[in-house]
């Protein structure tokens, strides 16, 4: 069966073309344009994992993140930075990011970085 | 005394050394030859000798004798002191009186006359020397005082600052022409009065009356202040800006014998002065202008290579998707003009990358994650990404790196753009058939360097170009260069991070036979090298080594290049 991954992004390009690369290796995606639709997406459907952009309106990523876990939701989250801000990842880290890819990504990267962070998931339970 | 009159008037000469000639007033014949006989034996010469008031006046001014011997009783007519009086209405020589009278009213009247010696009848010879030496003294004195006094005058009257001086009691005493310009008052009108009346002044910055300086200096004995400026009012109320200084007047005796100020108008150079601020401010308003337009450009600059950035790399994302199948079969043209595009795509980030790149090194902004390192292995892992290309170009590549190397204290990523620019610039501008060949080694005669050498067999860098190839956006001239030429930011960034490095790079070349940059870099010693494998062979990663081009290191830029 196909995993499922949301994706959290207000720009719509980008968040087509991020759907594109993972539907072309074999994900169900499915996408939200703000933080509210998608902690409203996520608790509906239930993804394996929340691709989520940092910067977004209506709820940044991290307050999406925290919303899910007072929810009982432990889906893992890959954050998406414009930077490789030290202070954002720690952050991150306290709500328990499974992994970060920067913007623009490299697509092997982020194949990578999505993988390991579902076997992680996978092995957890 | 006498002895040192003596030795001024030897014997009884004057100083062109001639005898001083003598006029003898006396009406007693006798009496008077005798004093001519005196004289001559004592050295003088007798110009004349008048035996009556009239007969005096006239032959002093005739033969302008330089002392008069006067008896004060001449007869009927004039007597000796109104002779000597009208003698001295003309002609300024000293008179000696020659008297049988010792009465007090003979001596008052006498001394109205300013007399330099006074001999009662009988004298000696000694006596009659004296008087005469005395007086002749006293006469060059008074001449060398007022000769004196005229040159002060002169000179106090003739200087372009104004200058008046009180006696002690704080009145004018002396009020130069220049001070009557500046002031407007003139000297008759502003002897006797009090200086604080004629030359008030105001504070220049408050226009308060400048109290301080007539209490604390002119008041008092306090030692005066340097220099000041100040605001004078003028005779006619104009206010005008001067400069002035002010000093007591001591006698030899250190008593205050008054005040001394002198001023000048300085409105020419205050005017001079005011032009000037307000240009420095006019300036200093352009250049914040200047400056905040500056900060403006680069931010927008800024944003625009990111918001670019986003959307390209979107377009690469989709024509990458379609070239891979993902969107349904594609056949060889299809794949090809793919191909084209997403070349282009990668162009177009390499541009806007290092237009970021700049703005860092302008701002400051660039930061360096720097971790000692052996520099052999990343120049080799950057070579072979080359490797393709090169081929494809038919192009000879080569890479070695020489045994010995310590490591090197560097930011990966960005010493890795460094490299690839070198070798992307050496397979761009080499023919095919050509070679590029690229070595790491230890710094000939540098111990404690490493180089990285790459060198290619292209068109080479005109002699007059190679000095500023490194500069931002200079370009060798593209009619040589038709191809696709870069911004020519990518050698200016090269410069900068090698900079940054604290290393050099330089380049050698020679037009249709090739080029060779070289990058030194500062091996890391030996025991920090250790420690920073320690750290890196733990499971605590390290903390990177910061470092930017300002002094103070910036944590993370808001940007990340080189994707």
């Amino acid at each position: 069966m196909k995993k499922k991954i949301l994706i959290a992004d207000d720009d719509r390009t980008f968040t087509l073309a991020l759907a594109a690369r993972l539907r072309a290796n074999d994900y169900e995606v499915i996408s939200a344009p703000d933080g509210l639709r998608a902690t409203q997406l996520a608790l509906q459907t239930h993804p394996d994992l929340i691709i989520l952009d940092v910067w977004m309106p209506i709820g940044i990523g991290l307050s999406v993140a925290e919303r899910l876990a007072e929810h009982g939701l432990h889906t893992p989250i890959i954050f998406l930075t414009g930077c490789k801000a030290p202070k954002l990842r720690k952050a991150a880290g306290t709500v328990g990011a499974a992994g970060f890819i920067e913007k623009p990504y490299d697509p092997e990267v982020l194949l990578h970085t999505v993988e390991c962070a579902l076997s992680r998931q996978a092995t957890a339970c | 005394m006498i002895n040192v009159l003596r030795d001024l008037f030897s014997p009884a000469k004057n100083q062109s050394d001639r005898p001083y000639e003598i006029l003898v007033v006396e009406d007693e014949s006798i009496v008077a030859h005798d004093l001519q006989q005196r004289l001559t034996r004592m050295g003088y010469t007798v110009s004349g000798v008048a035996s009556n008031g009239r007969q005096a006046v006239e032959q002093a001014l005739e033969t302008c004798p330089q002392l008069i011997l006067m008896d004060i009783n001449l007869g009927p007519g004039m007597n000796g002191i109104e002779a000597a009086l009208a003698i001295l209405q003309h002609r300024d020589l000293p008179v000696v009186y020659i008297t049988a009278n010792s009465d007090a009213d003979t001596a008052r009247q006498a001394a109205r006359s300013g007399p330099f010696g006074y001999i009662l009848k009988p004298f000696e010879d000694r006596e009659l020397e004296t008087a005469i030496q005395m007086a002749l003294v006293k006469h060059e004195m008074e001449l060398s005082l007022r000769e004196s006094q005229r040159w002060f005058n002169a000179t106090l009257t003739s200087i372009a600052d104004g200058v008046v001086a009180t006696r002690p009691d704080g009145c004018i005493a002396f009020f130069n022409p220049s001070a009557e310009m500046i002031t407007g008052w003139d000297q008759a009108s502003v002897l006797g009065k009090k200086v604080s009346e004629i030359l008030p002044l105001q504070n220049d910055g408050t226009h308060d009356q400048d109290t301080d300086f007539y209490s604390s200096f002119l008041e008092t004995t306090s030692v005066p202040a340097a220099c000041r400026t100040a605001l004078l009012k003028r005779h006619d109320g104009l206010q005008i800006p001067i400069e002035y200084r002010a000093a007591h007047i001591h006698d030899e005796r250190g008593r205050t014998q008054g005040k001394v100020i002198s001023f000048s108008d300085i409105s020419t150079r205050r005017l001079a002065e005011e032009n000037v601020q307000r240009a420095r401010q006019e300036l200093e308003i352009a250049h914040t202008h200047l400056q905040h337009q500056h900060q403006e450009l680069q931010s927008f600059y800024h944003i625009v290579s990111h918001e670019v950035k986003t959307p390209l790399t979107s377009a690469r994302e989709f024509a990458s998707l379609v070239l891979e199948g993902a969107a349904g079969p594609v056949n060889d043209t299809q794949k090809e003009y793919l191909g084209l595009a997403i070349e282009s795509c990668d162009q177009m980030r390499t541009c806007i990358n290092d237009m970021l790149d700049v703005t860092r090194l302008q701002t400051g902004k660039m930061s360096l994650e720097l971790k000692a390192g052996p520099l052999g292995d990343l120049a080799l892992r950057v070579l072979a990404g080359f490797r393709l290309e090169a081929e494809r170009k038919r192009i000879h590549l080569t890479g070695a790196v020489k045994p010995g190397l310590g490591d090197v204290l560097m930011d990966e990523t960005r010493m890795a753009q460094v490299i690839g620019n070198l070798l992307n610039n050496a397979l761009k501008f080499t023919p095919p058939g050509g070679e590029v060949s690229m070595v790491v080694q230890p710094a000939p005669g540098h111990p404690g360097q490493v180089q990285i050498v790459v060198t290619d067999t292209g068109c080479g860098i005109p002699t007059q170009d190679l000095g500023r190839i490194f500069e931002r956006l200079y370009q060798v001239s593209a009619e040589d260069n038709p191809r696709g030429m870069g911004l020519g930011l990518g050698l200016h960034i090269c410069d900068e991070l090698v900079r940054l490095h604290h290393g050099t790079i330089r380049v050698e070349s020679v037009v249709d036979k090739g080029s060779t940059f070289c990058v030194t870099l500062p091996v890391v010693p030996p025991v920090r090298s250790l420690l920073s494998g320690l750290a890196r062979s733990s499971t605590q990663a390290p903390e990177p080594i910061k470092r930017s081009a300002q002094s103070q290191p910036i944590l993370a830029s808001h940007f990340h290049a080189n994707t």
